[in-house]
C-alpha cells in the first residue's frame, strides 16, 4: 500500500465513521420535551416583577389568564392592543386586595406607548387574604354593561 | 507504512474526525431558542416553568385527582384543583376523622352540576377498597366524575368538614374545583 493510498483510505473511513457517529449521537439530544403541568397549585407562583394581564375585545382575558395568582407587593396590570378603553370591576367588598383599596379601575392611554390602554400602578396589599377568589368583570367602554358574576368572570386569588 | 500500524493510523484519524463532528452536529440540532418577543416573559416567573396563571396547570385525564385531607384541611397546593370533562376526583384522609365535602349550592339549583352523580354533598367512607402497595385509606369519597355540564373556568368552591368518632365538628377548610374543558389552556 502506498502512502496515497493508505491517506485514501483514512479519509474515506473517518468520513463514514464520523457520519454514522453524529448521526447515533445527536439522537441522544431530542428536543426538550413537554414542561411538567400539574392539576394543582404545583407548578403556579406569583411573580415578583409584576402581572401583566393582557385584554382582549370585547373585553375578556386568554384562557392562561382566567385564573391569575398574586401576593403581596406584585404589580398588577391590565392592558389591552387593540383601541378601546374598559374598566375593571371587583365586587366592592374586596377593598383588602390592592394597596389603593380600589375595587373600580379605569384604563387610561398606556403613558409608555406600549399597549394602547392599560390600568396601571395596582399593587396587591399585604392584607389580602391568601387563597381567597376574587372573581371580577372587564367592561369594555361603548359597550352595554352586563352585571358582574358571570360564570365566564376572570379571577385573581391571592397566594 | 503496513499492516498494523496502517489501520492504527484510520483509526486515530477516524476518531478525531467523529469527535469532531460530533461536537458540531449536535450543536446544530439544538432545540431552536424561542425568539425573545415569543416567550411569555409576563408570565413566566423567576423559577423555570412556573408561572403565575394556567400556563403550567393541565387536567390529567388518566389519572385520579386523589385530594388527600390531613388534620381536617387540605394542603395548600391542593386548595385549587384544575379538572377536565371526565376526570375522576375523589377524597381521601389517613387520620381517623370522617369527614364530608360539601359543595356551595347557589339559591336555584339545589343539586350539583360539577359531577355527574348530581351530588352537592359527598360524605367519606372507610375505604374498603384491596390495601395494594399500601394505596389503601382510612376515609375514602366515591369517586365523582367531572360532567359535561359543569361551567368551565367557574369557581366551585366546598368545604371540607371534619368530624371525630362523636361528630362532633372539628376543623373545615374551604378549597376550590375548577373545570378548564379538555385539557387546559
Amino acid at each position: 500500500m502506498t502512502s496515497n493510498a493508505i491517506w485514501r483510505t483514512a479519509i474515506r473511513s473517518g468520513f463514514i465513521l464520523s457520519v454514522l457517529t453524529t448521526t447515533y449521537s445527536c439522537n441522544f439530544k431530542t428536543p426538550e420535551t413537554a414542561p411538567k403541568t400539574a392539576n394543582n397549585l404545583t407548578y403556579v407562583q406569583c411573580n415578583p416583577n409584576g402581572i401583566n394581564v393582557p385584554v382582549t375585545a370585547p373585553g375578556s382575558v386568554p384562557l392562561a389568564y382566567e385564573y391569575i395568582f398574586v401576593c403581596a407587593g406584585n404589580p398588577v396590570e391590565w392592558f389591552t392592543d387593540d383601541d378601546f378603553k374598559f374598566t375593571v370591576d371587583f365586587d366592592p367588598s374586596a377593598t383588602d386586595l390592592f394597596e389603593s383599596k380600589k375595587t373600580h379601575l379605569d384604563s387610561a392611554p398606556d403613558p409608555t406607548g406600549k399597549h394602547k390602554h392599560a390600568i396601571k400602578g395596582q399593587k396587591v396589599s399585604d392584607h389580602a387574604k391568601k387563597l381567597l377568589d376574587h372573581s371580577y368583570c372587564i367592561h369594555p367602554q361603548g359597550t352595554p354593561v352586563s352585571a358582574c358574576g358571570a360564570p365566564s368572570d376572570p379571577h385573581v386569588i391571592p397566594m | 507504512m503496513t499492516g498494523k500500524p496502517v489501520q492504527r493510523l484510520i483509526a486515530r484519524f477516524a476518531l478525531i474526525v467523529g469527535g469532531l463532528m460530533m461536537s458540531y452536529g449536535c450543536e446544530v440540532n439544538k432545540p431552536e431558542a424561542q425568539p425573545e418577543a415569543q416567550k411569555d416573559t409576563q408570565a413566566e416567573s423567576g423559577r423555570k416553568n412556573t408561572s403565575y396563571n394556567l400556563k403550567y396547570v393541565a387536567c390529567s385525564p388518566d389519572k385520579m385527582v386523589d385530594v388527600e385531607i390531613k388534620s381536617g384541611a387540605i394542603a395548600p397546593v391542593d386548595q385549587y384543583v384544575f379538572v377536565c370533562v371526565g376526570d375522576k376526583i375523589r377524597w381521601f384522609t389517613d387520620d381517623d376523622n370522617s369527614f364530608t365535602a360539601k359543595f356551595n349550592e347557589t339559591a336555584g339549583a339545589k343539586t350539583n352540576n360539577l359531577f355527574e352523580s348530581g351530588l352537592a354533598v359527598i360524605p367519606s367512607k372507610p375505604d374498603a377498597s384491596p390495601n395494594v402497595g399500601g394505596k389503601s385509606h382510612k376515609q375514602v369519597t366515591d369517586t365523582q366524575i367531572v360532567s359535561k355540564n359543569a361551567i368551565l373556568y367557574n369557581d366551585y368552591s366546598y368545604q371540607v368538614v371534619a368530624r371525630d368518632k362523636n361528630g362532633k365538628t372539628v376543623v373545615a377548610s374551604d378549597p376550590h374545583v375548577i373545570p378548564m374543558g379538555n385539557g387546559g389552556p
